[in-house]
């Protein structure tokens, strides 16, 4: 078997990596150009129609906010018992023209606290409501667990 | 010429040749000046950048392509993007799967997607909605209404992942 080896030939072989290499340059240059750096993800919303918006509004607590377009959040309690009226119904006043984003902060925490629990909101914003601020109301309730969210056409 | 090489310099001085127990190499011959490029740890860090370029793009998110004078808002708790019908607005202008619309048009050509896709059950009735983040909601609210009255029940709202936008 070891016969047909000339006389000296080195045994030991050492693997060529330079194609190997080669192929992996062009798969990370190919990786880099196509991965989607920027991911894009969703916010849900469920648009009830009309029979199931009658059921869910006799049964669910729900929290009703209405964005003007002075910047001022009105959240307003459904469907829950009687509580004090600084909870049932928050004005947050705007500034300037935006909304007071850590004093809508913070009535949904107060709300989430002290309300009962809340699954679902509904969103009521006025004409000249910019998008970027319902999705940013949205995105706070839904930090504070209100998951079921509504958006009330004009 | 071929003695002269990296290649050849490479294979001959190379690690596994050196210690060899058949036939050791490392003390006979001379140092060479000429320096030898070790690969194998390259190749190491190469491997690891591959697989996590392969894990991150393979992730089960729906692509959407975004027009360049397009900004869409940020949000962190958004979910995974799904696949649905989308609906683009931008700057006045409605576009359903790239396909340019009028307001008026709207409501017909949802109905209508919304009707064929309910015929094929493999297919989600989801209505992906990708809008500018500076658009009036006078500007949206059409879009939402149509939806609504074509049947979709769930509207997604295409959101940067991470407060990006702001």
């Amino acid at each position: 078997m070891f016969s047909d080896q000339p006389k000296g030939k080195d045994l030991n072989f050492e693997l060529n990596l330079i194609p190997i290499f080669d192929i992996l340059s062009v798969c990370i240059c190919f990786l880099l150009m196509t991965v989607a750096w920027i991911q894009v993800g969703s916010m849900d919303v469920k648009q009830a129609m009309e029979s199931e918006a009658h059921d869910s509004e006799e049964s669910a607590p729900a929290v009703w906010a209405t964005m003007s377009k002075d910047g001022k959040v009105v959240l307003a309690l459904k469907n829950t018992q009687a509580l004090p009226r600084k909870i049932m119904d928050m004005t947050i006043p705007g500034s300037k023209g935006g909304i007071r984003w850590d004093l809508v902060e913070g009535r949904l925490s107060v709300l989430q606290k002290y309300g009962p629990i809340l699954r679902t909101g509904l969103i009521m914003p006025d004409s000249s409501v910019a998008y970027e601020d319902i999705v940013r109301l949205m995105d706070e309730m839904k930090k504070y667990g209100i998951r079921d969210m509504g958006l009330s056409p004009l | 010429m071929l003695g002269s090489s990296i290649l050849q310099t490479q294979f001959n001085k190379g690690p596994i040749g050196g210690q060899s127990l058949l036939k050791p190499q490392g003390g006979r011959r001379k140092k060479s000046l000429m320096f030898t490029l070790t690969l194998t740890s390259l190749i190491d860090a190469f491997s690891i950048l591959v697989i996590y370029l392969l894990v991150n793009f393979s992730s089960p998110t729906a692509s959407l392509r975004v027009s360049g004078d397009l900004e869409i808002p940020g949000a962190n708790q958004s979910a995974t993007l799904a696949p649905g019908t989308v609906v683009s607005v931008s700057r006045g202008h409605y576009f359903i799967n790239d396909n340019e619309i009028t307001a008026d048009q709207l409501p017909q050509k949802l109905i209508s997607l919304h009707a064929s896709l309910r015929k094929d059950p493999t297919q989600k009735d989801d209505l992906v909605i990708q809008a500018d983040r500076r658009l009036d909601y006078a500007a949206l609210s059409p879009v939402i209404q149509a939806g609504s009255q074509a049947g979709f029940h769930q509207f997604k709202f295409a959101v940067l992942q991470g407060r990006l936008g702001q």
